[in-house]
């Protein structure tokens, strides 16, 4: 038994004894860092769960994983999250999908991974030899690990030859992309975790931190334990346990925080808090998708948004957003933004994500030490898998595009392609994918780590799609059922975290090493096999020939070298020994980047360049400050839905509770979706505690339980995404942002009804 | 959900717990078996305990673990028979695993982590707290 039972506890006490006499208090660091001692092992890894990724060992006994102690070396100093610490009983789930299962006469029933791949890999064939590569389609995870992420793009792209490559990544990142590729030429941020020990004032803008990412939230709290004077300022309709620190807490109708950005710039420019030099060196203006306004157009822009009008359009005060205005742009402090999904999942996501990026560019509040914009990541390998590793339709590999010709060449010869191979146009977005799935235009889905059934916007239509007769549905998963499993025609076993090894990459640019722990559960393979498997069946095995991760990490480093990500020096051997490393690392010896475009740290800024920074990203070596305007989400209350309807996570679960319903202290915990409603809007709909309420959107409807809470807004409901029974997606709308194509998850409009 | 039974329940185990965890620096004296009787999944500890036990959860809401949402169960374990009334050293293990192999210096033979540290304010040094009258 390798959970925390009283009884797992009493057996593990010899343990705690080994750990403790592993040598007293004097050179302690090195002994809690040794990997085997008395029959134990601890390897180092990193957590599951969000995309902070805190780095932990696995403490394993008899073959079995026991405990999960933080990292002291890693940048989380030790600490785990709640859910972190309980990671061990994930494994030995009830509900761990132990063999392969196939669909027969309507019914999964348990096949060998011979029939199961034989039909796999026949059904994949016949739909592209009838109807043509792009019949077939892809749909990953930021949990897949980088190697498997990199085969399964490179078989579908270079080798089935179609680009419908997707990944859960489009749901919750795609807009943070947009953002930084429209605003600095490259994705991914320039900053760093350690940002936050210098800041003096934090920007939390659609990000609930501490319960979306208590490690760093936590981080936020000590620096502001040991400077007094820091300030934290939270923008988010709900008054949730981040705004505990804020000293500045900004409530705001949902999707009305463009007005609010707009009006904080015209506050900065109004008072002087700008800083021209840096301007005029480093900034170009823009609108629209042209590089054409000047600083005096963007001046006359923000002249349309003074405090008032963006209070009356927003809901808040004035008062609040010139406050906020002055204490970012503070002369001498250092200004940090953060931001996750308030902002991504909207269908003004990349708009709004520029607008925090002009907030940094005016102020030259970027590049220095606590002054930087850094988005929040979800998943723990979705900016390390999909992002750099280019598993998104539009995407190849490390910051090349789909629609670029150079680029293509490029990969062509990389992977030893005929020219021409590589198609040229992007394949289908999320959503497209899984309407083309409804059409009939896809006959063929392998799912890989994820869980669509449950998280997709306007869900209960995409169900419909996957449960259709011509429709062949492959899901690979560590659990089942799952809301996906359920509707799958194939189930292959797939291995889970600490059964397998491959490499993560967090939020911050850093690389880290999951080493495996204990061989896979009953007949569970890594995905990584289970695609080479699919690549060899299908007559692609040319392409996926490895026979471990690290040789596809090897591969891997001879694709991402001379990109602006270059981690040509982080060898599996480094990896190994080190705590996690940041790109760009382009040589062995190198330490990594701390801060991208940055004079000394950033190994592709000349070390003779004048300046301090060089936007590198852009032709013109410039970012670019966009005007961007107010502009309401696609949905809003009106008379026949006269409720906001905005979802998100709660502390205890993740994503759709596949692992944390697994662990029992989760399980009893904040586990049931609950209709979050402020005291005045119960007391009008009569509702008491415990109440049902249907909750009902155009697009579908759902009875929850009522939880009062003051934290609340006023004509906002609150349903947490966890619930895998009471799914909050069945009423979210499937409206995309034209530029990122990520749904709008957190903002649609609904009607309350007393049950 | 009716809280009553579960209020009186808990204060029960509260006592019965505290008298049976003995003053501090009396480590190693095992609490007998209790049971937490099932919860209302949909809700967190805190929707009972602030009424079964207000001092505890302030004193947790004031420390560093009610700061960080290091919720109750990470401690005290599940419902059922996984419930511990006082945390094992190695439910610490998580986030101060050097803080717990530090036990075995000779001059800490018989402290657990709550003979220094009062359970639930967490704050660093127990006994200038206690003098000084409870957190800062």
């Amino acid at each position: 038994m390798t959970t925390f039972s009283r009884r797992t506890f009493l057996e593990t006490s010899a343990a705690a004894s080994a750990l403790a006499a592993l040598g007293g208090v004097p050179g302690l660091r090195q002994a809690v860092a040794a990997t085997t001692q008395g029959g134990e092992k601890w390897v180092k890894s990193v957590c599951r769960y969000c995309g902070t990724g805190c780095g932990l060992f696995i403490g394993v006994r008899d073959g079995k994983v026991f405990a999960v102690r933080g990292d002291k070396d890693n940048h989380n100093d030790g600490f785990l999250c709640l859910k972190g610490f309980l990671l061990p009983q994930i494994l030995t789930a009830p509900d761990r999908c132990l063999h392969p299962l196939v669909r027969k006469e309507g019914k999964l029933v348990r096949a060998s991974w011979e029939e199961a791949m034989s039909l796999v890999a026949a059904r994949f064939r016949e739909s592209i030899d009838k109807y043509g590569p792009d019949s077939v389609a892809f749909y990953g995870s930021g949990q897949g690990l980088t190697e498997e992420t990199y085969c399964a793009n490179k078989l579908f792209k270079a080798g089935i030859r179609t680009n419908n490559v997707e990944g859960n990544p489009r749901l919750c990142m795609a807009s943070a992309v947009g953002g930084y590729v429209t605003t600095y030429g490259k994705d991914e941020p320039m900053g760093l975790y350690e940002d936050i020990d210098h800041a003096d004032v934090f920007l939390l803008i659609g990000s609930n931190t501490a319960e979306a990412h208590p490690i760093i939230f936590q981080r936020i709290v000590r620096r502001k334990e040991a400077k007094r004077d820091v300030k934290v300022i939270v923008l988010d309709p709900r008054r949730t346990p981040t705004a505990r620190i804020a000293d500045l807490h900004i409530s705001f109708t949902p999707g009305n925080d463009l007005a609010i950005l707009n009006a904080m710039a015209h506050v900065l420019v109004k008072e002087g808090l700008v800083d021209e030099v840096f301007i005029a060196k480093h900034v170009a203006f823009g609108e629209g998708a042209e590089v054409n306004k000047s600083w005096d157009d963007y001046k006359a822009f923000l002249a349309e948004y003074p405090p008032a009008k963006a209070a009356a359009i927003a809901g808040c005060s004035a008062e609040e957003i010139i406050t906020a205005a002055r204490w970012f742009g503070e002369r001498g402090k250092a200004a940090m933004s953060m931001w996750t999904m308030g902002l991504n999942q909207r269908t003004k996501g990349v708009w709004a994500n520029n607008l925090v990026h002009n907030l940094h560019l005016i102020t030259g509040k970027i590049g220095t030490p606590g002054n930087t914009p850094f988005s929040l990541t979800g998943q723990p390998n979705a900016c390390g898998g999909v992002r750099d590793g280019g598993a998104l339709s539009h995407l190849l590999p490390y910051g090349r595009l789909i629609t670029n010709d150079a680029h293509r060449a490029e990969m062509e010869k990389l992977w030893k392609l005929p020219e021409g191979s590589l198609k040229p146009k992007p394949g289908l977005a999320t959503v497209d994918m899984f309407r083309a799935l409804e059409s009939g235009d896809i006959k063929c889905l392998y799912i890989m780590c994820t869980n669509p059934g449950q998280s997709l916007p306007n869900v209960a239509r995409y169900r419909k799609a996957m449960e259709k007769a011509d429709a062949f549905v492959v899901v690979s998963e560590a659990f089942h059922p799952t809301r996906t499993s359920e509707l799958a025609d194939v189930v292959l076993p797939a291995a889970l975290w600490a059964e397998k090894e491959g490499v993560y990459g967090c939020a911050e640019r850093r690389y880290q090493l999951m080493e495996q722990a204990i061989p896979p559960a009953g007949e569970a393979r890594p995905d990584f096999a289970i695609l080479c498997d699919l690549a060899a069946r299908l007559g692609y095995g040319q392409l996926l020939p490895f026979k471990t991760p690290a040789e596809v990490w090897e591969e891997i480093l001879t694709i991402c070298k001379g990109t602006v990500y270059d981690f040509t020096g982080m060898t599996r051997e480094r990896l190994k020994a080190s705590h996690g490393l940041l790109w760009p690392l382009p040589t062995p010896g190198h330490p990594g980047t701390k801060r991208r475009y940055v004079k000394g740290d950033d190994p592709l800024v000349p070390a003779d360049h004048p300046e301090r920074i060089l936007f590198y990203g852009r032709p013109d070596k410039r970012a670019v400050v966009w005007l961007r305007p107010q502009k309401p989400p696609d949905e809003v209350p009106d008379a026949e839905y006269p409720f906001y309807y905005t979802t998100g996570r709660e502390i205890e679960h993740w994503h759709t509770a596949t692992m944390t319903r697994n662990c029992r202290e989760l399980a009893n915990t904040n586990l049931e979706s609950m209709a979050q409603l402020h005291p005045a809007d119960a007391a009008k709909l009569g509702l008491r505690p415990g109440a049902p309420v249907r909750i009902t959107s155009r697009r579908g409807s759902q009875v929850f339980r009522t939880k009062i809470t003051d934290g609340a807004k006023p004509g906002v409901v609150f349903v947490h995404m966890h619930d895998p029974e009471r799914m909050c997606n069945l009423l979210t709308i499937d409206a995309v942002d034209p530029a990122s194509k990520q749904p709008e998850f957190k903002v649609c409009a609904v009607k309350l009804e007393k049950v | 959900m009716n809280r009553l039974p579960v209020v009186l329940w808990l204060a029960t185990v509260l006592l019965v717990g505290v008298a049976l965890a003995g003053p501090p620096g009396k480590a190693g004296k095992a609490a007998p078996k209790r049971v937490h009787p099932q919860v209302d999944p949909s809700e967190a500890c805190d929707a009972c305990h602030s009424d079964a036990t207000p001092q505890v959860v302030a004193e947790w809401f004031a420390g560093k673990h009610g700061m960080n949402n290091v919720k109750c169960f990470v401690c005290h374990g599940s419902v059922g028979a996984d419930f511990v009334l006082r945390a094992p050293a190695q439910r610490c293990i998580g986030c101060h695993a050097e803080e717990v192999a530090s036990l075995a210096h000779p001059t800490l033979a018989g402290k657990d982590c709550f003979s220094c540290h009062p359970p639930h304010l967490l704050s660093p040094h127990r006994l200038p707290l206690v003098e000084a009258g409870g957190a800062k």
